[in-house]
């Protein structure tokens, strides 16, 4: 089974957010109005992590982390949800099913990463964008836990396209949208446990970190940073 | 009291009219129109097959079903004079009119379903999901063989295919 | 029976609702009965189709997937080598402009305020008797035409058209015209490109390289690359803004003394005579004269007293710039933000002169130029300071022209822009929508939308010779008109019995791309490269490329969705400097006042973000929503203050504030940066449209002084002062201090993010 992980090179990222613009569109997630963005209820699945300013003005440098689900071995909100409506796959996706989800918010309560997203109120969209819908994804209801799933929809074309083509599902069949559309290169994406993958030797990189590692929940997101010389 | 169940009454079918008049039913528009399909003429009869006309099934992930240019390969001609259904559907064909199907089998946004998947990789049949449509002379009221959950779950677990929930739920 | 009032309300609020939920129910969306259909059974075939943007000068290549032939998404192309795959988030969204609810279906007159759609030969006849009728009284010169497009072979329609008409007063406004500008000025030809192949130290003067230039996201690629071979880049901005924040080292400066460090960079080569001596020997006329000027003028501690930067940080940028063996200091339109943009531009090229421009060079042979041929090179292109000065001059006009080019909201003054522009007595629009500047129009003949067109784009950023092909990826949903026929047939009208070689806007391209096609070195994009074998063929003449015609390439071109020869040669750049062109020996200015400010002045510093670019993101929600989401700030303008600034005002975080400029009262929310010069107030640019798209925030530009570069009327973007009238309590003083997210990271060592 493969094991589904992702590598950001933060020396190479240069925020310029196409990452969360694809993940958006890509997954038909819902823009909020102007009242409940107030209240703080707007939705992204992948956004860019507050500031962390190093070094004294004017040496000083803003580290922006683009974050999403770090798709956790060990998740915490998968260990907390009454109904199963989220749980880890084989692939180590760990999924979030729509139907099932009865909408309590224990996941999120539990993620540390605050990496799910709650659809508290059904805002009408704007008439451009449902035209643009991506027909793979489905459109949640009101009161349901969203969360980034790896894009899974292209997976299962994915392993469709391969299945009918009679041959192994490869490394460049299967890349979530925002691995796809970094201009800089630099989200990469690929089987963890496939030694040829450059994921799998990007993660012996020395620049290697994880986002609040002491808290063991094994994130398959990893970060490369390197400090200035 | 006797007024206000009259107003009440009069109420609702004002209601009831100006939903009907204002709203914009495919039937108003000038292209759509209506037919009365008879599966047992097209695959008994005639001995078409179901991939011939849902030409998606084996191929994509809906199996589809044909606008009036792919009805015009055999309408063109009134082939049954006698025949109210047929001169009807000749006219639809000669003006280039759309015909609004009404789908039985439209799964919710919230289900993955690929025809590709099961019919052309898992060697399916349409009659298992389907049923036997061909005896069919008009269309039914209701749906035929109505598709639930448990009718993939039985079929996936004698089969031994995962029930994984994310693989059809995203 | 009787009905009294209540009972008569229910019986009419019965009615409404039905109407009102029948027809919510029935409303379909914007789109040409002909469409509908297919929406109710569709097969949801998906399909695939290259195409080309143009929402900013790169010229990305896309790649568009269409459900049942209805564009749905855009990804970036992964086989061109502009983007690599990689696309912008402008490029993302663009494909919802299509469905806009708001975009005109044809053409349209205005009568009486309202727009009524009329007959396309209505519109065509309306405009072709006026411009006939303008023609026939001599006033060439009345007649202005403003396009801002950022497809070259467009604006070269527009050239060929105002020169066969005889209209002078043509204003080409793309971003590569405005950065050129500043050495058609001194009357030299423009470098091409900064060659990264040589280039081991980038000087960048308030270009934001890898959000708004000349081609993004090929910046972007080669600045990671600049830098993983270890040279340098030293940025000199107002702002850190997220595409410099790669910078080694970023210098705060206000672009209105550009100039002042430039020379002071100029200082340190000439004392230390580290210039390239061949070149200034050669090409720097008035060399000597330079040399004293800098020499007397520029010195350390006098640099330091007109910037504000301390000398020894002058004196470092200056060895590593000597020290470097093809150092390049580079501008683009941003630096003429400014009043005194244009002569900030003249120094940074003097500086360049120093060094003989060894980072830069230009495309072998003029390729792109030789390309479009004639057409392209300039007509004595003007600048929008000419259209500026006509509007409140004495003079007036007849007739406007616009094009891709909404100027009303782009630029201060607006007020008495509106004014003026309200005594044209005929304005004809080429644009989509109604914007606040085509709201003006007499007349809008609206443009297919950019998935509709045909076009062939390119951009000389990346050293060779690469050309990508914009082609319709549907047929036109409504009544609209390639703005480029309308000029062929304008041009077939207006002078009877011109020759023209191209039919229509289509045949122009074809006949552009039919130059290419004798061009037997570049490969299309879905083609891998030659190897050495086939490279050496070729240049001897032989034709590994088999297209028995034109056609045959030109279907293939579009299957490919461009064409580019990675192998081409570059030439160096070897520009005749005039320094009397480019200072004149006046008396020096002194420190500019923008440094000391008055009382509780602040400094207005307007930046742009890679999602705004010309102000046309309000058409798309997906990113008028992400615009603020950095800083959780959602539909509302915010000001970014360094928070020392903020304590001596006593003004909180995320305190909504009311700030005051000479034009009137605006509110934002204030939000501490660490990483802002202090004493500047950066409000971003793009939000503010009151008619068109999502009206929400507030356009900063609108309480700008109306300052602008004398050269080229661009906006001035931070020389207004604004003074913070009052604050709400915002959050309380001690959650003032930035989040620090070192529990987030693993360890006690903080990293950063450059190498």
């Amino acid at each position: 089974m493969p094991k589904y992980g992702m590598v950001i090179d933060l020396n190479k990222c240069t925020q310029c957010e196409a990452c969360i613009t694809a993940c958006k569109l890509e997954n038909n997630v819902q823009i909020v109005s102007k009242e409940n963005a107030a209240l703080g209820r707007a939705m992204f699945w992948m956004k860019l992590l507050d500031s962390n300013f190093e070094g004294a003005y004017p040496d000083i440098r803003p580290t922006k982390i683009p974050m999403l689900c770090l798709q956790c071995d060990e998740p915490p909100c998968t260990k907390v949800c009454p109904v199963r409506a989220t749980y880890k796959r084989d692939d180590g996706i760990v999924a979030q099913i729509y139907p099932q989800c009865i909408g309590c918010r224990y996941c999120m309560a539990n993620c540390p990463y605050s990496a799910k997203t709650f659809n508290w109120l059904k805002d009408e969209q704007q008439i451009e964008n449902e035209k643009c819908y991506n027909t793979d994804v489905s459109v949640r209801p009101k009161g349901v836990v969203e969360k980034c799933t790896f894009c899974i929809h292209r997976l299962q074309a994915a392993r469709e396209k391969a299945k009918s083509e009679h041959r192994k599902l490869q490394e460049s069949d299967y890349i979530p949208a925002c691995a796809e559309v970094c201009a800089a290169h630099a989200i990469y994406f690929g089987d963890l446990d496939d030694p040829h993958s450059q994921v799998f030797k990007l993660i012996n990189d020395y620049r290697k970190f994880t986002l609040q590692e002491e808290l063991g929940t094994k994130p398959k997101v990893y970060y490369l940073s390197a400090k200035a010389e | 009291m006797k007024n206000k169940i009259l107003i009440s009454l009069l109420s609702l079918i004002c209601f009831a009219a100006s939903y009907y008049f204002f709203s914009n039913r495919p039937s108003q528009h000038e292209e759509f129109a209506t037919v009365s399909f008879s599966h047992y003429v097209h695959t008994k009869e005639h001995k078409i097959k179901c991939v011939n006309c849902h030409r998606g099934a084996e191929t994509q992930m809906r199996a589809g079903i044909p606008n009036t240019d792919y009805c015009s390969m055999c309408h063109s001609t009134l082939i049954n004079p006698s025949s109210e259904r047929e001169t009807v559907i000749y006219q639809i064909v000669k003006n280039n009119k759309t015909i609004q199907w009404r789908t039985y089998y439209n799964l919710p946004d919230y289900v993955y379903f690929s025809h590709k998947r099961h019919v052309n990789l898992g060697k399916l049949d349409c009659t298992a999901c389907h049923g036997d449509m061909s005896e069919q002379t008009s269309p039914e009221l209701k749906n035929y063989n109505p598709i639930e959950m448990q009718l993939c779950f039985n079929c996936h677990e004698d089969k031994g295919i995962t029930t994984d929930c994310g693989n059809c739920h995203h | 029976m009787e009905i009294n009032r209540r009972d008569f309300m229910k019986l009419i609020g019965g009615s409404l609702a039905g109407l009102a939920l029948g027809g919510a129910a029935g409303a379909m969306m914007k789109l040409p009965k002909s469409m509908e259909a297919v929406l109710y059974s569709g097969p949801r075939i998906e399909s695939w189709k290259l195409t080309a943007c143009t929402k900013c000068p790169g010229g990305c290549s896309l790649k568009v997937r269409l459900i049942d032939n209805f564009p749905i998404q855009v990804f970036g192309n992964p086989l061109s080598p502009v983007n690599e795959g990689g696309i912008c988030s402008m490029g993302l969204a663009s494909v919802a402009s299509i469905y806009h609810p708001s975009r005109l279906t044809g053409p349209v007159k205005n009568v009486n305020g309202e727009f009524v759609p009329i007959s396309y030969d209505e519109a065509y006849k309306i405009l072709s008797d006026e411009l006939k009728k303008i023609i026939s009284q001599n006033k060439h010169d009345d007649v202005f035409l403003v396009t801002q497009t950022e497809s070259r072979l467009r604006a070269g329609m527009f050239n060929k058209f105002s020169e066969e008409i005889g209209f002078k007063n043509l204003i080409l406004d793309n971003f590569r015209t405005a950065s050129s500008f500043p050495y058609k000025n001194i009357s030299v030809d423009a470098p091409d490109f900064i060659d990264f192949d040589k280039c081991d130290y980038l000087l960048n003067f308030g270009s934001q390289m890898a959000e708004i230039s000349n081609n993004p996201l090929y910046y972007t690629r080669k600045i990671n690359e600049h830098r993983s071979k270890g040279f340098k880049i030293t940025s000199v901005q107002p702002k850190l803004t997220p595409g410099i924040a790669k910078s080694d080292d970023w210098i705060p400066l206000l672009p209105v003394s550009f100039k002042d460090f430039a020379l002071g960079i100029a200082y340190v080569l000439l004392r230390d005579e580290k210039y390239d001596k061949n070149f200034t020997g050669k090409y720097f006329s008035g060399f000597n004269d330079f040399r004293q000027y800098v020499l007397d003028n520029y010195y350390p501690d006098k640099a330091q007293e007109l910037t504000g930067v301390p000398s020894d940080k002058i004196l470092q940028i200056g060895r590593e710039f000597e020290n470097a063996s093809a150092p390049a200091a580079y501008f683009d339109e941003a630096v003429l933000y400014n009043s005194n943009g244009t002569q900030n531009a003249s120094a940074i090229i003097a500086l360049n002169a120093l060094k003989g421009f060894r980072g830069f060079g230009k495309i072998k042979d003029n390729f792109f130029s030789s390309m479009l041929g004639k057409d392209n090179e300039s007509i004595e292109n003007i600048s929008f300071a000419k259209l500026k000065e006509r509007l409140s001059g004495n003079e007036s006009i007849q007739a406007l022209i616009i094009s891709s080019s909404n100027f009303v909201f782009n630029n201060p003054g607006q007020e008495a822009l509106k004014k003026q522009l309200s005594s044209i007595p005929f304005i004809v629009s080429f644009s989509s929508f109604v914007d606040e500047t085509s709201s003006f129009a007499h007349l809008i003949i609206p443009d297919h939308d950019d998935f509709e067109k045909i076009d062939l784009l390119f951009d000389e950023s990346m050293g060779i010779p690469a050309i990508t092909i914009r082609q319709p990826v549907v047929s036109q949903f409504f009544n609209t008109v390639d703005t480029g026929d309308i000029l062929i047939s304008l041009m077939k009208d207006l002078k009877p019995g011109i020759k023209i070689p191209f039919q229509n806007y289509s045949d122009y391209i074809k006949q552009a791309a039919n130059k290419i096609y004798s061009n037997r070195e570049g490969i299309l994009m879905d083609q891998s490269k030659p190897t050495a074998i086939e490279k050496g063929l070729r240049k001897i003449g032989w034709n590994t490329e088999q297209y028995p015609s034109f056609d045959d390439f030109w279907d293939s071109l579009l299957e490919a969705g461009g064409w580019w020869n990675p192998f081409a040669d570059k030439e160096s750049y070897n520009p005749k400097i005039d320094f009397k062109q480019i200072f004149n020996k006046g008396s020096l200015l002194p420190k500019s006042s923008l440094y000391s400010l008055p009382n509780n002045n602040l400094r207005l510093n307007i930046f742009r973000k890679n999602l705004d670019y010309k102000g046309s993101m309000s058409i798309y929600p997906v990113l008028v929503e992400q615009f603020g989401s950095n800083w959780s700030v959602f539909y509302e303008l915010w000001a970014e203050i360094n928070p020392d600034t903020a304590r001596k005002f006593s003004v909180n975080n995320r305190s909504k504030v009311v700030l005051r400029t000479n034009k009137g009262k605006f509110t934002a929310i204030l939000i501490y940066n660490p990483a802002v010069m202090p004493g500047n107030l950066d409000v971003p640019f793009g939000l503010g449209h009151v008619d068109f798209g999502d009206n929400c925030g507030v356009n900063p530009l609108a309480y700008s002084d109306d300052l602008s570069d004398k050269q080229t009327g661009k906006a001035t973007f931070s020389e207004t002062l604004v003074e913070i009238v009052s604050a709400s309590p915002g959050d309380s003083p001690s959650s003032a201090q930035i989040m620090t997210n070192e529990n987030k990271m693993t360890g006690t060592e903080s990293r950063s993010i450059y190498a």
